[in-house]
């Protein structure tokens, strides 16, 4: 039987990384009977391994549950989890509008971080009733008084209607589900209009297809339903529609106000977009839910097979990849240096990372991945403009007018003793500084503008370390910025190498050289000959090194009892020394082409 | 030529580990190299990964009956030629009292021919070498003596932690040639820790005053599971990088040249006529019978190659031993103290032929198939052509590694 909308709470939890959110999450869970204390691992709602492994979220799982409180009702409270990180922001909003309330969650020993706020400010745009939930009081070093008070500060909800608990023990765990139950308003909505479902995620599934996640606005849908997603007007049936306890679980329908899935033959996710409104195919809602854009990446880097001929196997990864990752974007790229490859698109760093993980986790393929470059915008002369991912295919300079970039607002919040260094940090960073505010606790919010590719290299390794790991940070792409900007390229025993050119500030340009052959140099081994590598912007050559020659690699002894150990030792180099690019006849190790990334050390 | 019918196995069945078999109708060529493994050691010392033992010297008498259990089984099962060389290698083969060497070597005698002018050499620690041994030794048909002295200087000495000095190793020396040994051969280490071009030469120049037939000089390795190895993972001793070893290399080459010494092997220095013709056997991928704890075998159908190896502990090699001297599982198993092996296919055989034979300054006739790898190392100045032998270059001998990497 449906459950009425007054009774359906329909929420999120928003938190910095690591400050409980998943435990909270388990807690809740337990405490609503959804999940046995037997079948409790930890961070159920995590159902990568690479998730649990990294403590991170990357992908949403909602869950609906059943909770009578002490007014006697037995409510449904839709949870839906959100991911943590900035390059998935742009789901974590269309999730939020999936919801009326949100948990704001801050531990209690770290107050409220870069994260936390930018989050925050998400929650109040899509006009979620704000929770704020004081975690991990339990710890010895726990502040929560002050905590209470940054809070108070930067959201303005008064000190009473701050809730303190600890997601590990289960203290003031209660308390949290009767706010939510008193306090977030219920679903409006009409089952009675046409349909308008927001889907907040979808999921690949080899045995059911596409499995899209819906927050029903209007309307109502079962198993039978003809619809149609608005944004790319493809009309499909649907099979099935169920809701999460956690494990997907079959229903009669879904109708407005409620939150679970759909299953309707959809071959890949690109053709059921998060922030996609659906509708009946027929007679369907005239206007879509406010809100959509296609997610746009944002980073760009070729993915290469360390083995040649595994191409086709990388290109079909990619593709399997793509079913379950709408936001993944591949073509063919060629480089002189490492063969046939492709030129990807995430939407973050992070996302690079678990991309490149995946396809080594789960399709055992061994890769070489270029460093990481924003897209520019290239204004010729002849006033056409073209976006350039990649720095090898950057036009002659003659031609070129004019370069953008694309920009950031960075927001970090660390305590004012670092304040200077991460001015500094920012500073060096081409940065503009934009706005500060001070916090309880002696802490400060900073804002600056920086180009995204001063980011996407080892920018938050710089703040972490020098804030001694006490600073955290958010950003937001803010648009298209002129830049002075060049191409590096770097030559190894004469010969251009393609895959490590990159497009640089010119003003840092000679810096930038001097250091990546210094730690080129580090990086590739002695070879039998002596080799130069050079940085050259237009020919014009800016930093030269030389890798001496090898002059002793020998076994010293190789009597009737090495022979076989000593065999096999070199039978393990030989294949090391297989996975390395050949440039001209230089051997070059994988790292190298990852060089670029932290030259600041 | 004896021959060996049917399938031989090589290592005792044990479930899960792969025996190799010898397999189908061939004839072996005969082994004319003998070695004997001694594992015993009064102390471990902090660099070494050999098959040695400290404080079980009491098993002394037992392992040599063992020792001569097998040999007495090789000896019905597989075909020996009159044998050219024996080498006693240890652990401290210096450390068996002088009764149970003499029973050794006279056991030695009485099991094989040996070939007249075969080369007989006993590995000797200086600290546990005294007139009687040596007499000793030398009477019952030891002709070449190895000691291992490794350094002169005491710094080294205590970073390898050998329980020794110079003083005694010159002592040893002398007493050895009063004993009338006129081959003998000093190990020296170098890149050892806190050791320089200096101090090195220096080590150097005191081994070649006492004109020694036959000179060593390994480069310090740092094996895993050593303690010397655990000390440079927690950062207590330095490693010496691969340019400073070179550098000493270059060192050991102008003084032994200087003094007479011809370079015959990377490691290996001799008076003209002093080859180690034990170790030439190795480098020449010639059959020898590994007998002791933890020995290996290499034997060969001339095709194709055997290779095993015995159980490394002396209680578990003893323990597969007892109760069956003699003839082990009869004559279809290779041995019966076999830990495990592997049977090289003659393209592999060939290639460690290429591989070994490259390590001496002889080189060697190629086998068919490798040209074009060779060719290319002669391109890039690391072996060249001499008549119809392809030998290493002075730089190819510092860099074999990229040889073995080439042909293998």
């Amino acid at each position: 039987m449906a459950t009425p909308r007054a009774l359906i709470r329909n929420f999120c939890i928003v938190a910095h990384i690591d400050h409980g959110k998943s435990t909270l999450a388990d807690r809740l869970l337990e405490l609503t009977d959804t999940i046995s204390q037997r079948e409790m691992v930890d961070q159920v709602l995590d159902t990568m391994d690479l998730e649990r492994e990294r403590g991170i979220t990357i992908k949403l799982q909602p869950v609906r549950m059943t909770y009578r409180a002490r007014d006697g009702n037995v409510y449904q409270l839709n949870l839906i989890d959100t991911p943590g990180h900035v390059d998935f922001s742009y789901e974590v909003s269309r999730s939020l509008t999936a919801c009326e309330g949100a948990l704001l969650v801050v531990d209690a020993t770290q107050g409220v971080e870069a994260q936390t706020l930018a989050n925050l400010y998400q929650a109040v745009e899509a006009d979620l009733h704000i929770i704020p939930v004081v975690n991990k009081i339990d710890l010895p070093v726990a502040q929560p008084e002050l905590v209470a008070e940054q809070i108070q500060q930067v959201t303005g909800i008064p000190r009473e209607r701050i809730l303190f608990a600890s997601a590990r023990t289960g203290q003031g765990v209660t308390e949290v589900l009767e706010a939510l139950v008193r306090e977030v308003p219920p679903p409006s909505g009409d089952p009675e209009a046409p349909l308008r479902a927001l889907v907040f995620d979808s999921v690949y599934d080899p045995y059911r297809g596409v499995v899209t996640y819906v927050r029903v606005v209007d309307g109502r849908i079962r198993p039978g339903t003809r619809i149609r997603l608005m944004a790319t007007g493809r009309v499909y049936e649907v099979d099935e529609v169920g809701c999460f306890r956690p494990r997907p679980r079959p229903v009669d329908e879904l109708a407005a106000g409620e939150v679970g899935y759909l299953t309707a033959a959809i071959k890949n996710v690109g053709d059921a977009r998060v922030g996609d409104t659906i509708t009946y195919a027929e007679r369907g809602a005239e206007r879509p839910l406010p809100g959509y854009r296609a997610a746009k990446p944002m980073v760009f880097a070729g993915l290469f097979p360390t083995d040649s001929d595994r191409y086709q196997e990388l290109k079909e990864s990619l593709e399997k990849l793509q079913l379950n990752d709408a936001s993944l974007t591949f073509e063919p790229e060629t480089s002189a240096a490492l063969g046939f490859g492709f030129r990807c698109g995430f939407l973050g760093l992070l996302h690079m990372e678990i991309v490149q993980e995946r396809l080594e986790r789960e399709f055992g393929l061994d890769l070489i991945t270029t460093a990481p470059t924003v897209g520019y915008l290239v204004h010729l002369r002849n006033r056409t403009t073209v976006e350039v991912d990649n720095p090898s295919q950057l036009p002659p300079p003659a031609s070129i007018e004019r370069i953008e970039e694309p920009y950031v607002r960075v927001s970090i919040v660390v305590p004012s003793e670092y304040l200077g260094a991460m001015m500094e940090l920012c500073q060096e960073r081409r940065g503009t500084y934009a706005r500060m505010e001070h916090q309880a606790g002696g802490r400060v919010l900073l804002e600056y503008e920086l180009p995204l590719a001063e980011i996407v290299h080892d920018f938050y390794d710089a703040l972490k370390s020098r804030s001694r790991g006490y600073a955290s940070m958010d950003y937001e792409l803010i648009g298209f910025r002129p830049g002075d900007l060049v191409k590096l390229d770097v030559l190894v025993a004469g010969e251009p190498v393609d895959a490590l050119s990159m497009i640089v500030d010119r003003q840092r340009a000679h810096q930038h050289g001097r250091r990546l052959v210094e730690k080129l140099r580090r990086i590739i081994p002695r070879q039998l000959f002596e080799v130069p590598l050079q940085a050259a912007i237009g020919g014009r050559v800016i930093a030269r090194e030389t890798i001496p020659a090898m002059r002793k690699d020998v076994l010293a002894k190789c009597y009737g009892g090495d022979v076989t150990r000593k065999r096999k030792l070199l039978e393990r180099q030989k294949e090391g020394k297989r996975r390395m690019k050949r440039v001209g006849s230089v051997e070059i190790p994988q790292d190298a082409f990852m060089a670029v990334l932290s030259l600041d050390d | 030529m004896t021959a060996v019918g049917g399938t031989a196995a090589v290592g005792r069945p044990s479930p899960g580990r792969p025996r190799v078999a010898i397999a189908g109708a061939f004839r072996l060529v005969p082994f004319r190299h003998l070695y004997l493994h001694i594992p015993f050691c009064r102390h471990r010392c902090g660099y070494c990964d050999f098959n040695a033992y400290a404080g079980m010297q009491r098993l002394m008498p037992e392992y040599q009956r063992a020792l001569e259990g097998e040999l007495e089984w090789a000896r019905a099962a597989l075909p020996f030629a009159p044998l050219r060389t024996v080498y006693i290698g240890g652990g401290t083969p210096s450390l068996y009292p002088p009764e149970l060497a003499e029973r050794m070597l006279a056991y030695l005698r009485a099991t094989f021919e040996i070939e007249a002018g075969a080369e007989i050499t006993l590995e000797a620690n200086p600290a546990s070498t005294d007139p009687r041994r040596l007499a000793v030794w030398r009477s019952r048909g030891v002709n070449r003596l190895s000691l291992g002295v490794q350094s002169f200087d005491p710094r080294a000495l205590t970073v390898l932690e050998r329980r020794t000095d110079g003083a005694r190793a010159v002592a040893a020396f002398l007493e050895a040639r009063r004993a009338g040994f006129e081959n003998i051969n000093l190990d020296l280490i170098y890149g050892i820790p806190f050791q320089d071009r200096d101090t090195w030469r220096a080590s150097l120049e005191r081994a070649v005053e006492l004109g020694p037939e036959h000179l060593s000089c390994y480069c310090l390795t740092f094996e895993p599971g050593t303690l010397l190895t655990r000390r440079r993972d927690r950062g207590l001793l330095p490693e010496v990088d691969a340019d400073a070893q070179w550098e000493q290399l270059q060192v050991a080459v102008e003084v032994l040249a200087a003094a007479g010494y011809e370079r015959y092997e990377v490691s290996n220095w001799c008076r003209p006529g002093h080859r180690a013709r034990h170790n030439q056997a190795y480098w020449e991928c010639r059959p020898v019978y590994g007998a002791g704890a933890g020995a290996h075998s290499y034997a060969t159908d001339g095709d194709r190659a055997w290779r095993w190896w015995n159980l490394a502990h002396p209680r578990a090699y003893l323990a597969a031993l007892e109760g069956s001297p003699g003839p082990g599982p009869g004559p279809a198993a290779i041995t019966p103290v076999g830990e495990d092996g592997e049977e090289l296919a003659p393209e592999r055989a060939r290639a460690e032929l290429v591989m070994l034979g490259l390590r001496t300054v002889a080189g060697l006739e190629a086998p068919p198939g490798f040209e074009d790898r060779l060719e290319g190392l002669r391109r890039v100045g690391l072996v060249e052509r001499r008549g119809s032998r392809w030998v290493p270059t002075a730089r190819g001998l510092d860099l074999h590694n990229q040889i073995a990497l080439a042909v293998l």
